[in-house]
């Protein structure tokens, strides 16, 4: 019981990280900023582009059934601060993607993370 | 004894020396010095994305409050997701952002100085100003138009931007503050170290607002070149088809 300020402090201080790059300027009241997914899949599309760049990623479940995820990210005049290219992601890519989920519960998220084959991590944030 | 006063004097001297060296143009560490009366190079909106200016920083004429009450978008105070019901100008029709919400946008923008004037290179729709340093007034009878028309001098150091001549179909920042045409703003840019550069900015509307208000705002200097990031409508069209319609419709479960 004696951790429990701990706990609401440590979420308290996720919720403010995962806030600060929902600040798009569409803004970023569509996802559940509580929330973060964790999803293993293969790039199907890396959309590099105004206003948002979007990464496409097909999801198989145990049963064989995919799920074709879309996530949100920044556009290329911001990710190429943050060390992305235009292939940095390809069709075929096996990767771990971290993203916040839409509220609806639609197979849509905002990017927090990409971490590639090699263990190499992708955020859109400035490096 | 006088050994000990004579390494104490040094010691107490020493900071002299240093910050006449690091002043000195040319120095192997001039490039920390701060240059007076140069603004010029790449700057980017400091401490994440403001994007908004205080919404009650002034109390609005009731046309501008009831306008302002029924805006819709993702930064204010009627939040809404999808774009058939966004208001915002800059998400319906890639309008302009125009002055001073383009000072907002989390994308730097370029200072170059040329001659009588200086210019101002946005990133975030690839638009730029024109300031004009010659001594010049604002013409009498001017056109209204998305940019304004904006004169520049210097005040010691600070340099002192005056803009007229907006049209009112602009925003003032991304949560939808209203304008009129009557809207006089006037930056005052000053740099406070040699990577720094502060922005004091007021917004003079009497039309739109009971007195005059503003804020600041900080930029730091981005060794970047600035890219082109414009709003063009087939790419919003894709990105509401790919994120923002299955992102807004009802709950799938």
């Amino acid at each position: 019981m004696k951790a429990k300020p701990v706990v609401l402090l440590a979420l308290l201080v996720g919720l403010l990280v995962i806030s600060v790059p929902l600040f798009a300027h569409h803004g970023g009241v569509a996802y559940d900023t509580g929330r973060r997914i964790t999803l293993k899949g293969t790039i199907s599309n890396f959309e590099w582009t105004n206003p948002h760049s979007q990464v496409h990623l097909d999801v198989t479940d145990d049963k064989g059934n995919v799920a074709h995820w879309n996530f949100e990210t920044q556009p290329p005049s911001i990710l190429i601060h943050a060390g992305w290219h235009r292939d940095s992601l390809k069709p075929g890519d096996q990767v771990t993607l971290v993203a916040t989920p839409a509220k609806n519960g639609s197979t849509i998220g905002l990017l927090s993370k990409v971490v590639l084959a090699d263990g190499q991590e992708l955020t859109p944030t400035e490096k | 004894m006088r050994f000990i006063l004579a390494l104490l004097a040094a010691l107490a001297l020493s900071p002299l020396v240093f910050a006449q060296t690091a002043a000195r143009p040319g120095a192997a560490n001039a490039e920390t010095a701060t240059p007076a009366r140069d603004l010029s190079g790449v700057w980017l909106g400091a401490g994440g994305n403001p994007f908004n200016l205080p919404r009650d920083a002034a109390p609005m004429q009731p046309w501008a409050k009831q306008k302002f009450d029924s805006e819709k978008n993702g930064h204010g105070p009627n939040v809404v997701v999808d774009f058939a019901s966004n208001t915002d100008p800059f998400i319906k029709s890639c309008d302009p952002l125009g002055v001073p919400r383009v000072l907002l946008a989390n994308h730097p923008f370029k200072i170059v100085p040329a001659g009588g004037e200086m210019i101002v290179l946005y990133e975030r729709s690839h638009d730029f100003r024109e300031i004009y340093m010659d001594g010049r007034e604002h013409p009498k009878d001017l056109d209204s138009s998305w940019w304004g028309h904006s004169i520049g001098k210097w005040d010691g150091d600070t340099l002192v931007i005056d803009t007229v001549g907006l049209n009112d179909k602009t925003w003032l920042d991304y949560q939808g503050l209203p304008h009129s045409d009557a809207l006089h703003v006037v930056e005052r840019y000053r740099r406070m170290d040699h990577d720094t550069l502060q922005l004091e900015l007021t917004i003079d509307d009497p039309k739109a607002y009971t007195k005059s208000w503003g804020t600041t705002k900080t930029y730091k200097l981005k060794s970047w070149d600035i890219g082109e990031d414009v709003c063009v409508a087939a790419n919003e069209k894709n990105f509401e088809q790919g994120i923002v319609k299955p992102a807004s419709s009802p709950p799938t479960k």
